[in-house]
């Protein structure tokens, strides 16, 4: 409990001054009607007496002022706390909770627009790509398509044959005979044969080289469909990441959102919690809806809701929280 | 990312190169092998021209040429004589022939095979630029 403070009266220059002050009285004041005129000592005791007087008078009024406006500071906030605590006022709860909402909105918004954006990039990418990669097959198909020129069908074949350029010799000499005729079939058959073999050789090279050229024609169809279901299936590989990375995503998120919810709700208990048990402290039931009167009770705050206790105790202004800590 | 023709066409000039410089040589060995054939059939005739007097006055010598005798020993000496003859002619053009034949089949392979290599050319051209657009398409993907 506070305690007033007062002026001591020892100092001597006062008392002086005091019986200076009562010499100046003329038989009135405190000394009554005897006519009798009070000594220095008397009129000092007299002083005294009528000071304490009023000294014990102010500090009982002060002291039924202090009850007065604690009790009903008390009760004031006391009531002012349940009400509190009754309509979670003191909790953020849903603050928190929509706060929680909008960033799971926005997040999702986010994944989303970033899944299509991604979507979108890599069809624009396959459009190009399968553009280009078809460009260059038509052309591939184009080049190896052209009328192959037949080299080996043109190739020269030498076809040597020999004369008998002693034909009028022997005939002269009457040395004709069918030996040199038949030695010169001979020999023109054995190169007339070679050149056939030649052409045949020149045959079976050029069966290979058409057999080349159309099986690389069939390479090139099987690497155009082999592009064509590359680029399919990098597409599909790609499309494949993006979704699982937008699931990945939105679990996480989920679960992120969760854990945030569950943290919030969890921390508005304790606050629940903790207010109930400081009311507690303060003697306040919360599962009644009035909290118990207090007609006097210690001083738990001195801030300036106290001044306003007091302004309607005594609207005159004799007190005000500051005269509580003199 | 586009296809770089750079290595394409490096490709494309050293082939040409290298099939020109074998073409000319071919062109140059069969100059070559025309002109030894001519000179060897120069020689054959000649040594053949040369021969054949020789051989008609030797059977003279012996009372054996005269128009009136045709004997059997001469006609016998010049028809192995004109057997001969036409073997090593026939020798001498079947080799020569026989080396035109693969000079001209050494020139149609080179057409060939330069062929074969522009052609493969053009396919390893229309894979890179498949990779290529691959690689566009990886690189639109991001790091998905």
């Amino acid at each position: 409990m506070a305690t007033r403070m007062y002026r001591p009266m020892s100092a001597e220059s006062d008392a002086q001054k005091i019986i200076d002050d009562a010499g100046k009285i003329s038989g009135g004041g405190i000394s009554g009607n005897t006519g009798k005129k009070l000594t220095a000592s008397e009129i000092l005791a007299q002083q005294k007496f009528n000071w304490d007087k009023s000294f014990k008078e102010e500090e009982r009024d002060y002291q039924r002022a202090l009850e007065i406006a604690t009790s009903d500071k008390t009760n004031k906030t006391n009531q002012a706390l349940l009400g509190l605590y009754n309509s979670g006022g003191y909790d953020n709860l849903d603050s928190v909770l929509g706060d929680i909402s909008n960033f799971e909105t926005s997040s999702k918004q986010g994944i989303d627009e970033e899944t299509r954006r991604a979507l979108s990039e890599i069809g624009i990418g396959f459009d190009l790509a399968d553009t280009k990669t078809n460009t260059a097959y038509d052309t591939l198909d184009s080049y190896l398509s052209q009328p192959q020129q037949d080299f080996f069908g043109n190739t020269a074949v030498s076809n040597p044959t020999v004369g008998n350029d002693l034909a009028q010799v022997l005939s002269a000499y009457g040395a004709s005979s069918p030996s040199v005729d038949s030695q010169l079939a001979a020999s023109n058959a054995t190169m007339a044969d070679t050149s056939s073999q030649f052409k045949n050789l020149l045959g079976v090279l050029g069966a290979i080289t058409k057999k080349s050229n159309e099986g690389r024609q069939v390479e090139g169809r099987t690497a155009r469909t082999s592009a064509n279901e590359g680029l399919l299936s990098q597409r599909a590989g790609y499309e494949g990441g993006v979704r699982s990375s937008a699931s990945n995503a939105l679990q996480q998120l989920a679960q992120t959102i969760a854990g945030q919810r569950s943290a919030a709700q969890s921390a508005s208990q304790q606050r629940k919690t903790d207010f109930a048990t400081m009311l507690a402290g303060l003697g306040i039931d919360v599962s009644k809806s009035v909290p118990p009167a207090v007609t006097n009770s210690p001083i738990v705050n001195e801030g300036n809701n106290m001044d306003d206790v007091l302004k309607n105790l005594f609207p005159s202004g004799s007190f005000s929280a500051g005269f509580l800590t003199r | 990312m586009a296809y770089d023709m750079t290595g394409y066409l490096n490709k494309k000039r050293t082939m040409f190169d290298s099939y020109s410089v074998s073409k000319a040589m071919n062109v140059f060995d069969k100059f070559l092998n025309r002109q030894k054939a001519d000179n060897a059939r120069q020689d054959l005739t000649q040594q053949y021209s040369k021969s054949l007097p020789a051989l008609l006055s030797a059977y003279g010598q012996r009372g054996l040429n005269s128009a009136n005798v045709k004997s059997g020993a001469q006609r016998s000496g010049l028809q192995e004589f004109a057997n001969q003859r036409i073997q090593d002619f026939s020798k001498l053009e079947s080799g020569y022939s026989g080396d035109l034949d693969r000079l001209n089949l050494g020139d149609t392979m080179l057409d060939t095979q330069y062929a074969s290599q522009n052609a493969d050319l053009e396919m390893e051209k229309a894979a890179q630029q498949a990779e290529d657009a691959r690689a566009i398409l990886r690189a639109r993907s991001g790091s998905y």
